[in-house]
């Protein structure tokens, strides 16, 4: 994001007008338009049937309580893709920036850029489920509704959150962006707590399919300063796509990384190619009329979703990993939701399980070797 | 409001003012019968803004003509006060109608464009679209209005229902040229509600893939060509401009099916065997089938599928896609 967002308006639930996130929030938007409502479910679903003509969701801020779960697993879809087993803290729901093919869009039925404010609730939901699994590992992370980053200068998230961390090790969380708003990380070393990751793209998607976003250089620049404060990061090269030119697009961003990160401070790698359920074609192109982005070959995956033709992502693939192994030869990588074929076709062999999978990207955060950590509790 | 039953001559009334008239794209022809048979029996519903003026309809606009057009000279109608707002003629004419039939999608887009001519829009989207049967959305409003603006031969397939409302809205979102151009396509094939979506998507597709304009698309030399072929049905044209699109719009899916087809023609496996690729050639899962009536077809067959397993055409057959078999996807670097 070029500056830091700032909404239009801030609707605010009367029932989390004395929390203190809501206090926070609004000191923090001197000047912006505050309406109180009396039940946030009732705005959304007015809002969603009926939006006022010219009404942005992105641009409107609404404050209230997460009714439900905060702590969920990743909802990885059907047996017969890998999936990394991770858990997904809900802060949020939305997203200030604008991907074209962002899922968000199809997936929520909440039209608000939604921050929840009962934090507490979170925390207590955080530390019951770390009970319930004594010292298992827990990959958790904030950037699966919301970029992890692009509302940190509104909610203080990160300090406030690092001392729970902190204190329980065995959970780590994962910051996903595609902003360059690191302030918060900057200020104090919370190295030890959190692990960082950025989504790259080929220059080309950034700056054409990512509005908002930070640019590719800045991202990874950003990357870079806080693997100078101690920080170990991690990519994502999700969703890849099969544009034209996309071989020298990929290769060039591999160059970035090779130029400016240092790969034994990658924690990991993931990869995965452009996916979609299929209502989410005509809602992207409603919503970005210049997108080409949906008119590759995608066929009927065995989940239901969107997929490129397997033989062009194993093209896609086949070419990244190369290159990636070639930047960073001990760096993991791995698929996000790829079929046990495809794994072996590129990667040479396959997780046995989702919980193999889980196993060795808990392994490469806590440092310790892939063959005991079962016995330590990994597994 | 007040009604008075009367005498008119149908001279007096101006059947050409359909201020009023809400019906589109209905027949008389029954309606014409049954008049011949027992007379008018429902008094159509008339109004005059002044004195001295000619009647207007309100109601009853197919009866009327049927009485024309059976020559008769006056009828009985209901005519309404001068002073009736244009908002409550306006409804009256059409809970004439929306009691007992449903409104056609044209019909139902007219009337909302009138009601909005006289009543607030939030009136018009809460109380107004549940009575047509939709969703009460400002959303809704605008997609129906959307189909007051396409011209008369696409409306009237709208109507006839040799066109869907989700084609007909697709189509509104056309430029003009466009639109006229994928219409002509339309018209020339036998497209089902689903094979209507399929070919608009598939142009829309290939226009936004290739940066090119629909009409372009929609008027290739090959598409034309079998669009005017008369030696084919309109069945047959559908299917090979189905075909000529799909190939088009998934050249590697096509070729790898192609190569399929190639690979099991080759392996030459009689009849009573089936092979059957893995859906999209996601999975790794073939399907063999043997249809077979007795112990000794059964030996036969699958005596035949054995010797066409040994071929090395099946070796082709069970290539993953793009791969030589040589292991083309194995992840040495390689220079971009």
């Amino acid at each position: 994001m070029d500056r830091p967002f700032r909404p239009d308006t801030i609707f605010v639930e009367q029932a989390v007008e004395s929390y203190p996130l809501t206090g926070s929030v609004l000191e923090r938007c001197p000047g912006v338009p505050v309406v109180m409502v009396h039940d946030a479910a009732a705005l959304v679903k007015q809002f969603q049937d009926d939006p006022p003509a010219g009404f942005n969701g992105k641009r409107n801020l609404l404050l209230c309580r997460n009714r439900g779960r905060f702590l969920e697993a990743c909802p990885g879809t059907g047996r017969a893709y890998r999936c990394c087993q991770y858990l997904i803290l809900n802060t949020g729901l939305g997203c200030p920036l604008a991907c074209t093919y962002c899922v968000l869009q199809a997936y929520l039925n909440n039209p608000f850029l939604t921050l929840f404010v009962n934090r507490d609730d979170m925390l207590r939901e955080l530390e019951r489920s770390a009970r319930l699994a004594p010292g298992r590992f827990l990959r958790i992370g904030t950037g699966e509704y919301m970029d992890s980053l692009a509302l940190e200068h509104l909610t203080g998230f990160v300090p406030a959150i690092a001392g729970f961390f902190r204190q329980r090790p065995h959970l780590r969380l994962e910051l996903k962006t595609k902003t360059a708003l690191t302030a918060s990380l900057q200020e104090h070393d919370y190295s030890d707590v959190f692990i960082v990751s950025w989504s790259l793209n080929a220059e080309a998607i950034c700056s054409g399919e990512e509005p908002g976003a930070a640019a590719l250089p800045e991202r990874i620049m950003a990357a870079r300063d806080l693997i100078d404060r101690g920080y170990r990061v991690g990519f994502h090269f999700d969703p890849l796509i099969a544009f034209d030119g996309w071989q020298e697009g990929y290769r060039a961003t591999v160059e970035l990384l090779k130029k400016h990160i240092p790969p034994e401070r990658v924690a990991w790698i993931s990869i995965g190619s452009l996916r979609f359920m299929p209502r989410l074609k005509h809602i992207a192109q409603t919503a970005c009329a210049s997108t080409a982005i949906y008119t590759g070959e995608f066929v009927t995956g065995l989940d239901g979703k969107m997929r490129y033709l397997q033989e062009i992502r194993l093209e896609l693939y086949a070419r990244l990993v190369g290159w990636l192994r070639e930047y960073g030869p001990d760096i993991y990588l791995y698929f996000c939701m790829e079929s046990p074929y495809v794994w072996e076709r590129i990667m040479g062999a396959a997780p046995s399980s989702n919980w193999e999978l889980k196993r060795i990207l808990d392994c490469s955060i806590s440092g310790c070797p892939r063959e005991t950590c079962a016995e330590n509790g990994h597994g | 409001m007040d009604i008075l039953l009367q005498k008119v001559a149908l001279s007096d009334i101006d059947v050409g003012d359909r201020m009023f008239v809400v019906t589109e794209g209905r027949g008389i022809e029954a309606l014409q019968n049954s008049i011949a048979a027992c007379g008018l029996l429902q008094p159509p519903c008339l109004w005059r803004p002044q004195a001295d003026a000619a009647f207007v309809t309100v109601c009853g606009c197919l009866r009327l003509q049927a009485a024309l057009n059976l020559g008769l000279q006056g009828i009985c109608a209901r005519v309404l006060d001068p002073a009736t707002p244009r908002a409550v003629l306006l409804a009256c004419a059409l809970h004439d109608n929306l009691g007992h039939r449903v409104f056609n999608p044209v019909e139902t887009a007219h009337a909302l464009q009138r009601l909005l001519a006289c009543l607030p829009r939030n009136e018009v989207i809460g109380h107004w679209l549940p009575l047509f049967g939709r969703a009460a959305s400002a959303r809704t409003l605008e997609r129906l209005l959307c189909l007051c603006t396409l011209e008369h031969e696409v409306r009237a397939a709208l109507i006839a229902g040799s066109l869907t409302e989700a084609s007909a809205l697709r189509l509104g979102a056309y430029a003009a040229d466009d639109r006229r151009a994928v219409f002509a396509l339309m018209g020339h094939l036998h497209l089902s509600a689903g094979k209507q979506a399929e070919l608009l998507e598939c142009l829309e597709d290939l226009a936004r893939r290739d940066a090119v304009a629909l009409r372009e698309v929609a008027a290739e030399d090959d598409i034309l060509q079998v669009c005017r072929d008369e030696r084919r049905t309109r069945v047959q044209k559908t299917e090979q401009v189905r075909r000529i699109l799909r190939l088009r719009r998934f050249p590697r899916l096509s070729a790898a099916e192609a190569r399929f087809d190639a690979a099991l023609k080759e392996m030459r496996m009689g009849p009573g065997i089936r092979i059957m690729p893995p859906e999209n050639f996601e999975a790794r899962v073939f399907r063999a089938e043997i249809t077979f009536s007795s112990a000794d077809e059964l030996r036969r067959h699958a005596g035949g599928l054995l010797d066409a397993a040994r071929r090395q055409a099946c070796e082709r057959l069970l290539a993953v896609p793009g791969e030589d078999g040589a292991g083309k996807h194995r992840t040495e670097p390689q220079r971009g």
